[in-house]
């Protein structure tokens, strides 16, 4: 990835080929992305968050000194590449389920610079939609040092950029890798009153977790392929009958469906990220991918039979990654809602 | 690549009626408009954007010819008479075809002179297509065809056709299928036009051929090599299929959004149709990237599927949602019915999601 590039050096109808598909540099560098979460973040150490021991930050510095959380920052703060190739490497981060809060700071720190204030892309950072309830519930707050609140003011938005006074942590979590939490806040870091709307300033935000949700869904709908081709019945593998094929056909097409929203929600926030169109492909992003995350963990719970019911499986990790992460910064069917409304908007 | 657009617009702007947006229903229909728009498109290089001029192009790189295109279904201009022509047929000779048969055939077919029947499915050889039965000898005077096709598209009104025959009894049954150009006037041909069930459902027809002698010189391709000439000639129609859903997406939620709100409880579904319409393009685009950048691309395998369904849904939701209970709800309607047609042909959308388990994930062969 070359610094701070934004160049749409080719493509047509103003997306550029290199937001569409990774070039080979991205690609390298989500490969490695993926190789190292992976031997880091083994199933078994997932399954044991889960069943009650401490969370730890332990990985978290060697992501940071991967570059992971530079990308797309702009050039000052030693940023590379475009938030089109972050939206590419959050989809590794997700199919990882990793239990370290990186989509959530990248979501909060491109939050930040979206409203103009200076994020700290090395610590973790929560994101959370102020809406006026308190206590304050955050999610995959555990370990962030700071929170950026984000609520309507108006005609325009409020991001306040608050320390994290104190913290509690209910044992209970849907998914315990990212596990809800009730803050305390403290000091003002920074904050600001942008007259971009609230679904604005969110929009880089929503496309990187709807990458991190596409990422859930891509490794679901691998591994339930290699369970249809591995478990056989009646003599021949369940994949080979047509009421599991065509499932599986189904969730391929809103995997991609979701995918291309993503990349072209990205496109449009580097290419243009005040167009009236770009914040649409947010809102449309982030709801494609929360749906397939769903769809796609319970497709594989479903084909998996009993054994998808198991603590031992990994498919309730990925189910629990999915919904919890799902609603976050907007669930499916508001965010369709919200589209629908703004299309409608332009005809009145 | 503004410099191409902006000639383009020009074209449209000088060739379309000045009222052409506000009247867009009605010249939908109208086939002297379209008939002149699609000899005027290959007069001026606008038909196949991406061939060379004397085959109604501009040899414009794969990028530019798409945003032609692209700009074509923003402006939705009119639909050619006989779309397999274009979107089949002359990609079928481009490949396949003799320097004769290119000739002969490309001009008049570009120019929308000369229509074309698909002679593809049978009444028992549906989406089995490779199971057809319709028999080509060869003999003296040429290769004698008998057997009967049903669903051709535009039959009656068709000059010529490609007709996929068996020619190799004994052989696997993807291998012993050749393509004929066949003369519709041939002596031996009944066509009976098939009643369709509204006004917007393109006509099809039964053909029957009675030992119809068709010259030697009329096969397309190889002897026994014509599924390789049905595979690749819908290949051509790739970047076509998304752009005409992209287009028939906006097309049918036009209604919807006109009516400025909608209830709350269906505003989901229409924001995920809004959605499916941005993923049609954004999908396409990608593919385009794939293969622009030589990349593998197995996007298209879905794009017919993505499409056709979601058209479906869209137009219906136009119905119910649009629709008053009256008579003016008829073109709804139609084309409510309109959108059914294109999950069933050129592949019904089971045989798309067999497609895709098998090519696409890698799974075994159904059954």
């Amino acid at each position: 990835m070359s610094e701070g590039v934004t160049t749409a050096s080719s493509g047509v109808d103003g997306v550029a080929w290199e937001h569409l598909i990774p070039g080979d540099e991205v690609r390298e560098f989500a490969a490695t992305v993926r190789a190292r979460l992976t031997s880091h973040h083994p199933t078994t150490a997932l399954l044991r968050l889960t069943e009650g021991a401490e969370p730890t930050l332990e990985g978290w510095d060697d992501l940071v000194a991967l570059g992971i959380l530079s990308i797309g920052l702009p050039e000052e703060l030693d940023g590379l590449g475009t938030l089109a190739d972050l939206a590419i490497v959050t989809e590794e981060v997700g199919r990882s389920l990793v239990p370290l809060p990186v989509t959530t700071t990248a979501a909060a720190v491109h939050t930040l610079i979206r409203a103009g204030l200076e994020p700290d892309p090395t610590a973790p950072t929560a994101l959370a939609v102020d809406g006026g309830a308190r206590p304050l519930r955050i999610f995959d707050g555990l370990f962030a040092g700071t929170v950026v609140l984000v609520s309507s003011d108006g005609d325009g938005t409020m991001i306040r950029h608050l320390a994290v006074a104190d913290r509690t942590t209910p044992s209970s979590q849907i998914d315990a890798t990212r596990p809800t939490v009730t803050i305390e806040p403290g000091d003002v870091v920074a904050e600001v009153r942008v007259g971009a709307t609230f679904d604005e300033v969110l929009g880089p935000a929503r496309v990187v977790v709807a990458a991190d949700l596409v990422g859930v869904a891509d490794l679901a709908l691998e591994m339930t392929v290699a369970h249809a081709l591995d478990r056989h019945q009646f003599g021949r593998p369940i994949g080979s009958f047509q009421g599991v094929m065509h499932q599986l056909a189904d969730a391929h097409v809103a995997l991609e469906r979701a995918r291309s929203l993503v990349r072209g929600a990205a496109s449009a926030l580097v290419t243009g990220p005040d167009a009236h169109e770009t914040v649409r492909l947010t809102l449309l992003a982030k709801a494609a991918a929360s749906e397939v995350a769903v769809s796609a963990t319970a497709l594989r719970t479903q084909l998996l039979g009993a054994m998808g019911l198991t603590f031992e499986s990994d498919n309730h990790l990925s189910l629990r990654r999915a919904r919890a992460t799902a609603p976050f910064l907007g669930k499916a069917a508001d965010l369709y809602a919200r589209v629908a409304a703004l299309y409608l908007e332009d005809r009145e | 690549m503004s410099g191409i657009l902006n000639e383009y617009r020009a074209f449209l702007d000088r060739v379309l009626p000045a009222d052409y947006d506000e009247r867009y229903h009605e010249y939908r229909h109208d086939e002297e408009l379209r008939t002149a728009f699609q000899a005027a498109c290959f007069d001026h290089g606008w038909l196949v954007p991406e061939w060379p001029p004397e085959l109604g192009g501009h040899s414009l790189p794969l990028p530019e010819a798409l945003a032609v295109r692209i700009e074509g279904a923003r402006r939705r201009v009119p639909r050619y008479m006989n779309i397999q022509s274009v979107g089949v047929v002359a990609p079928a000779l481009r490949v396949f075809g003799t320097p004769e048969q290119q000739e002969k055939y490309l001009r008049p077919t570009l120019r929308g002179e000369a229509w074309w029947a698909l002679g593809m499915s049978e009444p028992d050889a549906g989406s089995d297509l490779a199971s057809l039965r319709t028999t080509a000898v060869l003999a003296d005077r040429g290769f004698v065809v008998n057997g009967q096709k049903v669903w051709t598209t535009q039959a009656d009104r068709s000059r010529w056709c490609t007709l996929y025959v068996r020619t190799d009894p004994e052989a696997p049954k993807h291998r012993g299928i050749s393509c004929l150009i066949v003369d519709m006037d041939s002596p031996g041909i009944t066509i009976r036009p098939i009643r369709t069930a509204g006004p917007t459902i393109d006509d099809f027809c039964e053909v029957f051929f009675d030992d119809v002698v068709v010259p030697s010189e009329s096969l397309l391709g190889e002897l026994n090599g014509g599924w390789k000439v049905a595979m690749a000639s819908l290949e051509h129609e790739r970047d076509m299929i998304w752009i005409n859903n992209w287009m028939e997406m906006r097309r049918a939620l036009e209604p919807v959004l006109r009516m400025g709100e909608v209830p709350q409880h269906r505003a989901v579904d229409l924001g995920r149709l809004l959605g499916d319409m941005e993923a049609i393009r954004l999908t396409g685009l990608r593919s385009v990237a794939n293969r622009t950048l030589s990349r593998p691309d197995p996007l298209p395998g879905i794009m017919k599927l993505f499409g056709s369904e979601a058209v479906k849904v869209a137009a219906a939701l136009a119905l119910d949602l649009a629709g008053n209970g009256d008579p003016s709800d008829v073109r709804l309607f139609d084309e409510s019915l309109e959108s059914m047609a294109a999950t069933i042909y050129g592949g019904t959308s089971e045989i798309q999601r067999n497609i895709i388990a098998e090519r696409i994930l890698g799974l075994p062969k159904g059954g």
